[in-house]
């Protein structure tokens, strides 16, 4: 194939332009057939993948009700200073995004870690399976069991009356706490959802990362003395630097676009305590049971096009990352 | 390992096994509670108590039969043409030197890095306003297709590209066509990456809670998903039967776990990087 390729490129290295043009639009004719066999993807990718990214970003500057569409400049980003579900469900977004980054950067690895290092073969393998086995769980019933928890009468609050902190379970008067219908710790008891946040896919992808370092690295290094943390610290972990950067970069690019786990649990309430971004373009777009509004779909497009220029930045940014083949090399 | 003291094994094991209990407890708890009553709910959280109500499960069946076979035809639908449209795109890509070849798998791959947000609002006005297509299980598969062999694609031809061509040519020179090198040839080697790409595919379409709730709203026509959001009764609470819905709707997943556990455990973590 290779050998093939370059035979043309000496062949068109000789002849004219006109030529050229000539022979290539009959090498494409020749090869119809391939042409009319990628036709079926190349119709849905234009269809129901470019399309609506190009709409996207046009609508942004419409007043849009999914029908007649008119053009209003920038009216509907100037809106966005005004409107407070956003504003406020920006400022939840970084508080979850700062707590996810935490929590998923350190406990998958210090797992991944220890199942790495354990000596035995089997119990590698088992534990690896025991952590996977919650993601035959649908996520809309992992949402729905944490909305039982956080109920008044529900786990949390059994948990901690348990463990002695039975104070925390009650509200000012005296009432247990339903924990999410709370302003003040709906947010929280969002980011506590999957407590202790062994996150299944961040694990596995740590663990590859282990699995990686080559052994005499890690031979040599015993050789040196290092044990222990030292070893981690100074060996191990910035052989999976690769990892820790996809991870961050997976997990802005998860929590910038994730509301659906809210829509589930809150719908954003109680008040505006658990609106994020996703979730106002959403109901932009599909007013529910406010059935007197129109839907906005030139306001919700305008609040895509923010996240998706945040993404996109944040995906550049880390380009390198996604270059680097850390990323092919977990399959 | 080598070198490491046997406190800090025990430490290590310790550590994983309670770190594991705290990630399984609400689905134990989930599934020990899908076996009581309502009286019964009251008197232990975590603890089974007796008798066992299977009853709840046959409750739960019942309210929730309909929505199981929606999903399972929508994933087997979906998964049909994921696979049918990724393979046979990405065999051409991989094995044919054609004029536009690499700006063509550039837009595929592009789309990699676009990420949803910006066009769930636009697609939905596409879906359901121009295509007329709400309560149409064509407004699922449509999208989902299209958006599911992006990466099958992108994954599926650095595969094919890695097969010998010694293989074709000699194929070629019996005489073989387009055709029977991709059915006969391309798709026998390519069992193990095939079924990566199939189970990432299912769990993703079975786990789809957004894209079903704007496109359904035919109550008999809704996935799993949406059907268990619907379950919770706030006049007759009866937290038994919803947890047994819970569990059924987490069985057929659980079954291609347990039927595919190193290829599951390695789908996922090629998924990851499905942006």
């Amino acid at each position: 194939m290779n050998s093939r390729s370059q035979v043309v490129r000496r062949g068109q290295v000789a002849m004219p332009r006109s030529d050229r043009v000539r022979h290539v639009l009959q090498r494409a004719w020749r090869f119809r057939v391939l042409y009319l066999l990628l036709l079926p993807s190349f119709g849905l990718l234009a269809l129901f993948s470019y399309y609506p990214v190009m709409s996207g970003l046009v609508h942004a500057f419409y007043r849009w009700d999914g029908y007649h569409a008119t053009f209003i400049g920038l009216e509907n980003f100037q809106r966005f200073f005004t409107d407070l579900a956003l504003v406020q469900s920006f400022r939840n977004l970084t508080l979850l995004l700062l707590f996810a980054l935490a929590t998923n950067l350190t406990v998958p690895m210090v797992v991944a870690a220890l199942i790495y290092h354990l000596p035995h073969a089997p119990s590698r393998y088992w534990f690896r399976v025991g952590y996977t086995l919650p993601i035959v769980v649908p996520h809309v019933v992992v949402w729905l069991i944490w909305v039982f928890m956080y109920t008044n009468y529900g786990g949390i609050n059994s948990f901690l009356s348990a463990i002695g902190l039975r104070s925390l379970t009650l509200t000012a008067d005296g009432l247990p706490r339903a924990w999410l219908g709370d302003q003040r710790t709906a947010l929280l008891g969002i980011m506590f959802v999957g407590f202790p946040w062994v996150n299944t896919i961040n694990m596995l992808l740590y663990l590859a990362g282990f699995e990686a370092i080559p052994s005499e690295v890690m031979d040599a290094a015993t050789v040196d003395g290092a044990t222990g943390l030292a070893m981690f610290r100074r060996i191990e972990l910035p052989l999976i630097m690769g990892q820790v950067k996809l991870i961050v970069v997976l997990t802005t690019i998860g929590v910038l676009q994730g509301f659906q786990s809210i829509l589930v649990m809150t719908r954003g309430g109680p008040g505006y305590a658990t609106m994020v971004p996703g979730l106002r373009l959403f109901n932009a777009a599909v007013p529910g049971s406010h059935a007197a509004e129109a839907p906005q779909m030139g306001y919700g497009s305008a609040i895509g096009v923010v996240l998706f220029a945040i993404i996109m930045a944040v995906t550049i940014l880390n380009m390198r990352v996604m270059r680097s083949g850390t990323a092919l090399e977990a399959i | 390992m080598a070198g490491r003291s046997r406190w800090q094994v025990i430490v290590s094991y310790s550590v994983l096994g309670f770190l594991l209990l705290l990630t399984l407890i609400p689905y134990m708890v989930m599934i020990v509670r899908s076996f009581k009553s309502l009286n019964q709910t009251g008197i232990s959280q975590i603890f089974p108590t007796l008798p066992l109500h299977y009853g709840n499960y046959i409750q739960a069946w019942k309210m929730i039969a309909q929505f199981m076979i929606n999903s399972v035809l929508v994933v087997v639908l979906t998964l049909a043409g994921v696979l049918l449209l990724s393979t046979v795109t990405a065999y051409v890509f991989a094995r044919y030197d054609f004029p536009g070849r690499e700006p063509l798998f550039w837009l595929v791959l592009a789309l990699l890095m676009i990420p949803g947000i910006i066009s769930l609002i636009p697609l939905f006005v596409l879906v359901a306003s121009d295509l007329k297509l709400k309560d149409n299980y064509l407004g699922l598969l449509l999208p989902y297709w299209s958006g599911g062999q992006v990466f099958a694609i992108f994954v599926l031809r650095t595969f094919f590209a890695s097969l010998p061509e010694e293989l074709y040519e000699s194929a070629r020179l019996d005489g073989a066509g387009h055709l029977r090198l991709y059915w006969n040839l391309t798709l026998p080697l390519s069992g193990p990456i095939l079924s990566v790409i199939a189970i990432l595919n299912i769990l993703g379409t079975w786990n789809d809670y957004l894209w079903p709730l704007l496109i359904l709203t035919n109550v008999k026509m809704r996935t799993v998903t949406i059907g268990l959001t619907f379950l919770r009764d706030t006049m007759f609470p009866r937290p038994g039967v919803e947890m047994a819905a819970y569990v059924i709707a987490s069985i057929p997943m659980f079954i291609l776990f347990l039927a595919t556990m190193r290829t599951f455990i390695r789908g996922i973590t090629a998924g990851a990087l499905k942006l």
